[in-house]
């Protein structure tokens, strides 16, 4: 009796076994360059800190028991302000205890403590306003009138705040600050603050990451760009072969 | 018509008017209501024309389409509201984690071309549930995958709906639920008017839409912010390296979002770094993710069905050839509405906004002209409806043709089988529409669980049922009920979680078993299942091994 057993890993014609040999090797092709890539990622990066956090790490004993020095509290800005860019903050939890800490460390270094605070409120009311402009024009040219008058008041901090009114920091700073001269954050939250800085201040890095490819860091660009085109690239030769191996071997569809 | 449609789709901008473009959702827009629905005129005309006259016609457009044309159809047919707002969604929201979902929606063709595709097409029939019933002769097993195809198909559509939903709701300035309802309905009734050979027709005019809408806002605004604008893919990379780095104010005042907030960030490297803490993914997450879709690639039934309507075996593979690179243009472009997202919305004053609709939002944040961002938002509801009609067709087929004829009443005229088809698609309608509803997850991840759910019941049938001839009913009984069994496990916790229940090792199996990747232990089990049952259960009859031996691998 005719045998018909057919198995991927015994062929038993020539066609079968090119066949085979052909897709095992574009499979492992496929499983390495994405899985093991991957892996290497895994293996060789390192969690790295900002300096933001370094920054913070310094300062935050003499922050937690209330006897940092005006420098120390500018450093701590700098350094909130970084975690405040972050828009994956969860908003419950992480972005209050961040913008509180941010408004209590503004608060404890100016000097004009209500002029900041009407100067505020006098913001967040022009903007609110704007949102009603419906001519977009318009209201582009009363939000570059509102940030001129957010750069006007870092500058006139300047000194205590040690932020520039041409830095990205004034521009989330007068974002985040809010009226309330007193804030003082609760013992819980000064517990938490250091873990949020930790979350959001370290990365794994590695020099997969550090290397940058035609604009890209590399291992994005591997990911993102060059396994899809060799995807299409597998694919293509798969069927280029296979078209040949069929001519090859007479068969047929 | 081919000329009354584009003439009227040319004199849509002329005749609307702009929208307050700081209003990123809430008001109706007329100038994007024009468009949508100029173009599902224009999709139900099509379906009209090339609409389906038998059951050959409704399961399959009657075997004639090209290799290219069949690429597109495989293209547009896979390119979901997932890929055009999930997918920018999870890279916006999770970082380099939403990478894993685009290696993990290509990747998976690689398996699918070498493994399956010719031989599918070889095989000849015309659903994954017949070719199941058939490789593993049992009339019962053809209708648990039915069964299987219909719930792959509801959970796929359940994200498709919330996409759906979400850019009727911005368009139309309704609420969710509504939107949902009506879009839903629309939908329904096109693919009841057109079937497959329609469907196949859309399908190669909704990618054309689909990928016309998605570039143009990135040419404007790789262009606008002064980068590398003539191959957006490869510009965005400095945007990448940007926002890692940081970006200082720039000189131009002009460089703001449409909040007037500057074009500058602080570093923000966890949009970039791998697995980074803050996003609450990890290394293994990332892995399985990859694993189970590029896996559940190959075992969805929709997608399988493709590779019956092309008439050779070597068109099949071509067209997968095609169909995947016509994907990755899209899929080389979705992570740039995600980086200039994170920038636009960087100031607290935008902070994180909703994940789905980053893509429009992105486009309206970096002021690109609302009829554009109009055009983008159809370009999302026409990838949402290319897929829900192909995922309706799938498991119409399944209830009609392999439970309803096959199994329940073989001696049912066409009218009557089509009626059933119709019938269905209806039901799955109602039931998907009512689960949409709920917003359980982001649009990528529902539809992750229905490639999991493939990945361990379809996937490992046709991967053994194709190359193994030892692979027997008894070893695909126990392959499905181990894949099953782990994806019902996965499931039921993933809605307790999400309902507030509380069950046992609750955070073990949410982490293990995650709703979008149960597959990457759930297939190998599978297989396993399969392999060891067959080895110890009576042999594959010799009729289907001399069937695959000689018109299969013949």
């Amino acid at each position: 009796m005719e045998d018909y057993n057919i198995s991927f890993f015994k062929p038993k014609s020539e066609f079968s076994r090119k066949n085979r040999n052909l897709v095992l090797t574009l499979v492992i092709i496929w499983a390495v360059s994405v899985f093991g890539f991957q892996i290497l990622l895994k293996i060789i990066e390192k969690p790295v800190p900002e300096p933001a956090l370094v920054e913070f790490n310094e300062i935050k004993a003499n922050v937690f028991t209330n006897s940092a020095t005006p420098y120390e509290k500018q450093i701590l800005l700098k350094s909130l302000i970084s975690v405040a860019n972050k828009n994956t903050l969860n908003k419950t939890v992480e972005k209050p205890i961040i913008e509180k800490a941010i408004n209590w460390a503004v608060y404890s270094l100016v000097t004009d403590k209500n002029a900041v605070s009407n100067n505020i409120q006098n913001i967040q009311n022009l903007k609110t306003e704007a949102l009603n402009i419906s001519d977009f024009v318009k209201y582009k040219e009363e939000r570059l009138r509102i940030k001129e008058l957010e750069k006007q008041l870092v500058a006139e901090n300047h000194s205590e705040l040690n932020i520039n009114k041409n830095d990205i920091r004034a521009e989330i700073l007068t974002s985040v600050l809010n009226t309330d001269k007193e804030t003082l954050l609760t013992s819980e939250e000064k517990e938490k603050l250091p873990q949020i800085m930790n979350k959001f201040l370290i990365h794994n890095r590695s020099v997969l990451t550090d290397t940058t490819f035609i604009g890209f860091p590399f291992h994005y660009f591997y990911t993102a760009v060059f396994l899809l085109v060799l995807f299409v690239g597998l694919c293509y030769l798969y069927a280029k072969q296979i078209e040949q191996l069929n001519k090859q071997f007479g068969i047929e569809d | 018509m081919k000329k009354i449609l584009i003439g009227s789709a040319l004199l849509v901008p002329l005749l609307s008017n702009a929208v307050n473009v700081t209003q990123l959702e809430g008001e109706f827009k007329i100038g994007p209501a024009i468009i949508l629905i100029t173009i599902l005129i224009a999709f139900v005309m099509v379906g009209i024309v090339f609409r389906a006259k038998s059951t050959s016609d409704f399961y399959a457009a009657g075997r004639g389409i090209s290799k290219i044309g069949s690429g597109m159809a495989i293209a547009s047919n896979w390119m979901s509201a997932a890929s055009f707002l999930g997918m920018a969604a999870l890279m916006y929201g999770f970082g380099y984690y939403g990478l894993a979902f685009v290696v993990g929606w290509t990747g998976g063709y690689v398996l699918l071309l070498v493994l399956m595709a010719g031989q599918i097409r070889k095989y000849g029939k015309y659903t994954a549930p017949d070719f199941i019933g058939d490789r593993y002769y049992s009339q019962k097993l053809r209708a648990v995958a039915a069964i299987v195809a219909i719930l792959i198909s509801i959970s796929y559509c359940v994200g498709q709906f919330g996409g759906i939903g979400l850019m009727f709701k911005w368009i139309l300035g309704i609420n969710y639920y509504w939107a949902v309802i009506i879009g839903g309905s629309v939908v329904l009734i096109y693919t009841l008017i057109s079937g497959q050979l329609g469907v196949t027709k859309n399908m190669q005019i909704q990618y054309i839409i689909i990928i016309i809408s998605f570039v143009i806002p990135l040419f404007i605004l790789t262009y606008t912010f002064d980068y590398f604008w003539l191959l957006p893919p490869v510009g965005y990379g400095a945007v990448v390296t940007d926002i890692v780095n940081g970006l200082p104010i720039p000189d131009s005042e002009a460089l703001t979002n449409v909040y007037g907030n500057s074009y500058a960030m602080l570093p923000n490297p966890e949009f970039a770094m791998p697995w980074d803490n803050s996003t609450g993914t990890d290394f293994f997450q990332w892995m399985a993710v990859a694993f189970s879709l590029m896996v559940g690639t190959a075992g969805l039934p929709h997608v399988l069905s493709r590779f019956y309507i092309v008439p050779k075996s070597n068109d099949a593979r071509w067209s997968v050839v095609w169909g995947l690179f016509f994907i990755c243009i899209l899929y080389w472009m979705a992570p740039v509405y995600s980086a200039f997202g994170k920038i636009f919305s960087s100031s607290p004053e935008v902070g994180m906004l909703a994940k789905d609709a980053i893509v429009v939002y992105t486009a309206q944040l970096g002021n690109i002209h609302p009829l554009i961002v109009g055009l983008l938002a159809a370009g999302g509801v026409s990838a949402a409806f290319s897929t829900v009609s192909g995922l309706f067709i799938a498991g119409a087929s399944a209830f009609s043709h392999d439970l309803y004829f096959k199994v329940f009443n073989p001696q049912a005229s066409e009218k009557k089988q089509l009626l059933m088809a119709r019938l269905g698609t209806i039901v799955m309608a109602v039931i998907v529409s009512i689960i949409a509803l709920f917003k359980l997850a982001l649009i990528g991840q529902l539809v992750a669980v229905a490639f999991s759910l493939a990945a361990c019941t379809i996937f490992p049938m046709f991967l053994l049922g194709i190359w193994w001839s030892g692979s027997n009913q008894q070893g695909a009984v126990a392959g499905l009920v181990v894949g099953l069994t782990i994806s019902l496990i996965s499931i039921i916790y993933f809605i307790a979680t999400k309902i507030g229940a509380t069950l046992p090792l609750q955070d073990f199996i949410n982490y293990w078993l995650g709703a979008w990747y149960f597959a990457w232990i759930g297939t190998p089990l599978a297989i396993i299942a399969n392999i060891v049952v067959s080895k110890i259960t009576p042999e594959t009859p010799i009729e289907i091994k001399k069937f695959l031996a000689e018109q299969v691998h013949g």
